[in-house]
């Protein structure tokens, strides 16, 4: 049986895991220092099949009963009274017209795919590097560990770890934790190994609850994902950015100061960028059907500026 | 597994999503268990007091978008307790489990901060510091703006 290290280790890791002195002063990569031009170079022959799959949920917009994020959407102009006498006085005819809206959202959360940038959290008032978490400003956004650090976006050797597959379930319970035993064991069930640069993503099978109850699906309840032993296989795996179908951490995490240690102990120390709220139900099909578990990733995040992440739309193209 | 946290606050009501975010404001932690947002779309008025209470810790800015009006500020309900509610599942101080219940162990006369909360498939047996339930608050926004700042100051005048 997996033993969960105390929340004392997970603590220590803070230091032990720490990456601020790695890649150099003013570093804004993090883990992604470990994918090179060799990896993205490597990782584009995997492209065989010509086949592209979405890793993001649809963003719904307006208020939805069911939905946890409110994304806002707000119509500048539609196509509603087009046929209007009015209108069509005004435009010769009315023969042109077009729709364009506002759309707000947090896309921070349990709903939304997105990308952490390392300016999202701080532990003891530092981001990653030892940046002090004042230059995250009401006024400015971030200064520092903007989404701007990846605008030239990611592309690497992606890989798909399916837990619920290994374990003979459609979705992993919620204290059923991902170890890096079960990973090693997910390796060897697809044949494959985690190496320097890759992007993870590793499914729990919550994504197919998510389709399988629509609107009644709710994400605010004691979920599975990475324990925090996973920390140091990440480290010594040299993975770029991981990915799930949660929010990686596991909740209840069973660690109370600590209480998302792969968020905390992974952005803050390690630099290691994550992409919540991933889709990995096509995923896996695509992945079954093909036999294969490995596939050129890509992803390119909104170029916002000061922002802390962006909703991202990953590819795995196979 | 053990659930140990700084507060828990059980019930629904504007007063449980109220009292998390003016805790994790000043850096305290909880889990909301149980919460059920409302579906009352009626507008309510907010007085300048209750804008001030929830304008310090950046909460009015993230309802300013869903006021019905600004001068005065009115807003729905439901649009408060649920916009909020969002707010409290992305803040990493918060946690929010919906559809559970939660059972005190009782010694004596006074529920102990410690017991059991469950979906009804799952329970964990849970610790917490301090326990709010909410259940006695009202539910009038203004009133329950009001009672959780009181809480949270109450709150934190002990821990100090």
């Amino acid at each position: 049986m997996s033993i969960a290290p105390s929340e004392e280790k997970v603590l220590q890791w803070m230091d032990e895991l720490c990456n601020w002195d790695r890649w150099g002063d003013n570093d804004l990569l993090g883990t992604l220092n470990h994918l090179t031009p060799e990896k993205r170079v490597s990782a584009a022959g995997l492209v065989r099949e010509g086949k592209s799959v979405s890793c993001s949920w649809d963003i719904r917009t307006g208020r939805q009963p069911g939905a946890t994020a409110e994304s806002q959407r707000y119509m500048l102009s539609t196509g509603l009274g087009l046929d209007d006498e009015g209108r069509k006085g005004l435009f010769d005819g009315g023969r042109a017209g077009g729709a364009q809206e506002f759309i707000g959202m947090v896309f921070h959360g349990l709903d939304v795919t997105h990308l952490d940038s390392l300016a999202h959290l701080f532990w003891d008032g530092k981001m990653y590097g030892g940046a002090p978490a004042s230059l995250v400003s009401d006024r400015q956004g971030a200064l520092q560990h903007d989404v701007l650090s990846v605008s030239d976006g990611i592309t690497t050797r992606g890989v798909l770890l399916d837990m619920p597959r290994l374990k003979g379930v459609d979705v992993l319970a919620p204290d059923q934790h991902i170890y890096p035993e079960d990973l090693e064991a997910a390796e060897d069930a697809a044949g494959i190994e985690v190496e320097p640069g890759d992007v993870l993503l590793v499914r729990t099978g919550e994504g197919g609850a998510r389709i399988r109850e629509k609107r009644n699906y709710n994400a605010n309840k004691p979920r599975s994902g990475y324990q925090a032993a996973c920390l140091p296989w990440l480290q010594e795996r040299q993975v770029s950015m991981i990915g799930s179908d949660v929010a990686q951490d596991p909740t209840p995490s069973g660690y109370r100061q600590v209480s998302m240690p792969i968020h905390m102990v992974g952005i803050v120390a390690m630099g290691l960028w994550l992409i919540d709220n991933c889709q990995l139900e096509d995923l896996a099909a695509t992945c079954v059907e093909l036999g294969r578990w490995e596939f050129n990733f890509a992803l390119a995040p909104i170029r916002f500026q000061g922002v802390t992440g962006s909703p991202v739309n990953p590819l795995a193209i196979f | 597994m053990l659930i140990d946290t700084p507060l828990l606050i059980t019930g629904s009501g504007p007063a449980a999503l109220i009292i998390a975010k003016l805790a994790s404001g000043r850096g305290l932690g909880s889990l909301i268990a149980g919460h059920s947002s409302s579906q009352d779309e009626t507008a309510v008025l907010l007085s300048n007091a209750a804008v001030n209470i929830l304008s310090p810790h950046g909460l009015f800015d993230v309802l300013r978008p869903y006021l019905l009006s600004q001068d005065p500020v009115r807003m729905s309900r439901a649009a408060f307790e649920q916009v909020l509610k969002h707010h409290c599942v992305a803040d990493m101080n918060t946690t929010v489990y919906d559809n559970f219940s939660y059972s005190p162990i009782r010694n004596g006369i006074e529920p102990q901060r410690s017991g059991t909360i469950s979906d009804g498939t799952y329970s964990w047996d849970i610790n917490a510091d301090r326990w709010i339930d909410t259940a006695i608050i009202s539910t009038d926004l203004e009133t329950a703006i009001n009672w959780s700042d009181k809480i949270v100051t109450d709150l934190f005048a002990k821990l100090n």
